[in-house]
């Protein structure tokens, strides 16, 4: 078990590396210069080329590869060209602002979605399932930035209960408020494919063999539904919120910029806006590197729900 | 009996009366208090976040109300207005010009203080800071601005000199506040170095405090400003990119002005909900420039057969009418300059264009390909001209790219018909140099936004562009600009179709401090709300 996690966990490094190279040649390959972005239409092309120079885009595409490369494997992601600031500086600024949203939007998908799809497997074809299935079609549907602006409509604007402008407020009630809205609009749309998924998981193992024996012996229902049926379908469920991390992630962006909280998904737009390349750099392998890290998680905690998987 | 229900009532009345004078009292208490109390001004600024707060380097639209609040010019335009025959002292008390047109000589005013102890402004501080937006090694992307100072000489503490290769009548227009026009501290951005990015030290209304990256830029109120200690205590701008978030802050009261979307539906809507919307000049001019290098487009006949069938009507009713109006002419209305008398303004003839398009040798008319933007200021106006050249048989297929390769790649001069809008210092000179002279073609050294080539291929107008940047009489001035948008009209190398306003709201309570040139609309240079010392909340 500890040998698959360290090796896991060591599989980060060339991951990441894979991913930053990847970033690095895509952006270069997209047409567009930081200099130009940078200095605006009025620039003459002399001093883009200046600037260029400055920043070291002149040097040939393979020198800045091996730098790139290099400064990498130290931890080293650069200085942020629009901004001249440490990129590990404003990555590491952004990053916890952009976790407590992934945090409580998981957390408020799983409060919603696991019971929801545990009553509509248990009585399937009930109004309930009807119901919550057509609910999380919607929500499955909507762009989060539709929900987020209808939330906002409603509980910012009629009802004055939460602000607009969702920035971080000290202390953890202020930092719970200020999250509420951007998590439950994106736990919603979360909830949705939890929903499903744990509704269709439970379903199939609902109509296994050991399931109509533990009925058939008196076992009683609640018992059978949540501790012989529900451990079992949990399994793909687990799978599926490891998966379902990247489309957090993606669904940040949207989120953050409707919800004005300065996080990673509005650094990360900025940057591809601006071609600020190393920003762009640095905050993809950490998103690498998170994904890497929860699927690793979702790995081991499979140990843990069904001790018929061994790690050698 | 009566007399003591009398005096009960009697008791009940006095008590009322002294509760009523007490709520009174703490009314008027309050309202004392709140005359005094100064408030700080939220702004919902439309950018992401801001790249530098150096006014030397700020190009970002986003970056330009911040540092007009910190930083000061030698001279400035009345708040309110780009009247350029009203230029009233800033920095500079006074000046003088010599006979020649050549020399400038400003009279400083004494006891100006930097922000955060940097000590008093002199003119050391005026030749550095021309000096730095002039030297290569710096890289001001305004540098071009500052091409015609030969040197700026301090001749005492308060005195500078600033002389010029060739007479200019606009050469104090251009020392405004704003862009190349701000002073910036010697002694700080020597001390400071990269730091001043972020750490700007000003003479103006409003100080630097705090910068957050991709959340707020805190300014506070410089007491020692002097024009006097302003009314409000700080400015928040805070960075709020999505248009429906701002409007929604604006309407809650979480900012207090925003920057509106260009739309008559949004100033609509928001003016129907009690906020005021006020729309910016002279607005961003809207034009399509041909590339007279690449065929079809070298064809004069073709060119001029697309510019008749562009409906300008049909793009104003777009956009909306109290929003935009048409443009007739390479410089927009409003600059200093611009005219559309004796041009060929190419009015929509369809039927025009059919013939010219026969005569050029397309009587089916042709198929081309362009790359667009994908920013709603460059697509949807691609894609109404994609429509009007549909009627007459000309279609243009759109590869619609991001906003920096689009920048990227007409700069490679890969498109046949280039889309762009801009907002420049208001005088002809400026537009015609940066989209006409031949200096300004894509390519070269000196490229800056000529993507036409006009100059090298057709009719060559730089003489007159440089003829009447040194002419002192305005009203020669004014014939070879006149003439310069002529010829390039005649060229048909671009055709003007709109210009648009910028719209900025704010709540009844917020002050501007100054009057708006005309109700619901007002110019600046800065196509946002400018807020100074006079600037105040009244809740």
């Amino acid at each position: 078990m500890k040998a698959y996690i360290t090796r896991r966990l060591l599989s980060i490094i060339p991951t990441l590396l894979i991913v930053g190279s990847i970033v690095f040649f895509v952006m270069r390959m997209a047409s567009g210069d930081p200099a130009t972005a940078m200095l605006g239409a009025s620039a003459t092309a002399e001093s883009i080329a200046r600037l260029r120079e400055q920043l070291g885009l002149d040097r040939p595409l393979a020198v800045q590869y091996v730098d790139f490369l290099l400064n990498a494997l130290r931890g080293d992601f650069g200085r942020s060209y629009a901004t001249g600031r440490p990129v590990a500086e404003q990555i590491f600024a952004a990053f916890p602002d952009t976790l407590e949203l992934v945090f409580w939007g998981m957390l408020v998908g799983t409060l919603i979605g696991v019971p929801t799809g545990i009553i509509a497997a248990v009585r399937p074809n009930s109004i309930f399932d009807y119901a919550s299935r057509v609910v999380a079609l919607l929500g499955l549907s909507m762009p989060p930035f539709y929900l987020g602006i209808l939330l906002l409509l409603l509980f910012a604007v009629n009802l004055g209960w939460f602000p607009v402008i969702s920035t971080p407020q000290p202390g953890f009630f202020g930092r719970l408020h200020a999250v509420f809205l951007p998590a439950l609009s994106l736990g919603l749309v979360q909830a949705s494919f939890i929903m499903r998924s744990v509704r269709s998981s439970l379903l199939e193992v609902l109509q296994e063999d050991y399931i109509r024996t533990a009925h058939a012996k008196g076992v009683p229902p609640a018992r059978v539904h949540y501790w012989h049926a529900l451990r079992n379908a949990l399994i793909p469920v687990i799978t599926v919120f490891g998966l379902y991390l990247g489309t957090l992630l993606a669904g940040t962006v949207l989120t953050e910029t409707v919800f004005n909280r300065p996080g990673m998904g509005r650094l990360l737009v900025g940057a591809i806006q601006q071609r600020d390349y190393p920003v762009i750099q640095g905050g993809l392998m950490i998103y690498a590197a998170l994904i890497v890290v929860v699927n690793t998680a979702v790995d081991i905690l499979y140990g843990l729900v069904d001790p018929t998987i061994r790690y050698d | 009996m009566l007399t003591s229900k009398l005096r009960a009532v009697r008791g009940a009345a006095a008590l009322l009366a002294a509760a009523l004078l007490l709520a009174g009292l703490s009314v008027i208490g309050d309202n004392v208090a709140m005359a005094q109390t100064r408030h700080v001004l939220r702004v919902g600024s439309g950018v992401a976040d801001v790249g530098t707060l150096d006014p030397h380097f700020a190009t970002n639209f986003g970056e330009y109300p911040i540092v007009k609040a910190i930083f000061n010019g030698l001279v400035d335009l009345p708040a309110g207005t780009v009247d350029i025959e009203r230029i009233e002292p800033d920095l500079a008390e006074s000046w003088t010009i010599s006979e020649d047109g050549r020399t400038l000589t400003f009279y400083l005013r004494r006891g100006v203080q930097w922000h955060h102890g940097y000590g008093e402004f002199t003119a050391e501080d005026v030749v550095f800071s021309f000096e730095r937006v002039a030297d290569p090694a710096v890289g001001s992307p305004w540098r071009s601005e500052v091409a015609n100072i030969k040197e700026v000489r301090a001749v005492d503490r308060y005195t500078v000199e600033i002389e010029l290769y060739e007479p200019d009548p606009f050469a104090l227009l251009r020392l405004v506040g704003y862009h190349s026009g701000f002073i910036v501290s010697k002694k700080a951005v020597t001390e400071l170095g990269d730091e001043h990015r972020f750490h700007p030290i000003g003479t103006g209304p409003f100080a630097f405090a705090e910068y957050n990256p991709r959340r707020s830029v805190v300014l506070t109120a410089h007491d020692a400003y002097y024009k006097g200690a302003p009314k409000l205590a700080g400015i928040e701008f805070r960075f709020m990119p999505d248009t429906a978030t701002r409007e929604l802050a604006l309407r809650t009261r979480e900012v207090d002005t925003a920057d509106g979307d260009s739309e008559q539906i949004w100033v609509d809507r928001m003016r129907s909900q009690g906020v005021i919307v006020e729309l910016v000049g002279p607005g961003n001019g809207y034009f399509i420039q041909y590339n007279l290098i690449k065929p079809p487009f070298d064809n004069l006949k073709v060119r001029q057969a697309l510019s008749y069938a562009v409906n300008r009507d049909e793009i104003v009713q777009y956009l909306g009418t109290s929003i935009a109006r048409a443009l007739r002419s390479p410089v927009p209305a409003g600059y200093f300059g611009h005219t559309t008398e004796g041009i060929e303004t190419y009015e929509y003839n369809p039927q025009r264009a059919r013939e010219l398009l026969a005569e050029a040798g397309y009587p089916n008319g042709f198929e081309f390909e362009v790359y667009i933007s994908e920013a709603t200021s460059y697509l949807p106006f691609a894609q109404l001209l994609q429509e009007q050249w549909r009627r007459i048989g000309v279609t243009m297929r759109l590869n619609v790219i991001d906003h920096a390769s689009y920048h990227a790649r007409i700069r490679e001069d890969v498109n046949g018909v280039i889309f762009y809008n801009a907002t420049r210092l208001p005088i002809a000179d400026v537009y015609l140099s940066q989209f006409y002279h031949s200096d300004a073609i894509v390519g070269k050294p000196t490229a800056i936004t000529n993507f036409s080539h006009l100059g090298d291929v057709v009719d060559n107008i730089d003489a007159l562009i440089e003829q009447a940047r040194s002419e002192l009489n305005p009203d020669r001035q004014k014939e070879l600009y006149a003439e310069a948008q002529r010829r390039i009209m005649a060229a048909a190398a671009a055709m003007p179709y709109a210009q648009r306003y910028s719209a900025v709201a704010r709540q009844p309570y917020v002050d501007l401090g100054y009057d708006l040139v005309a109700p619901n609309q007002f110019d600046n240079l800065f196509e946002h709300y400018i807020y100074n010392e006079k600037t105040s909340i009244n809740r």
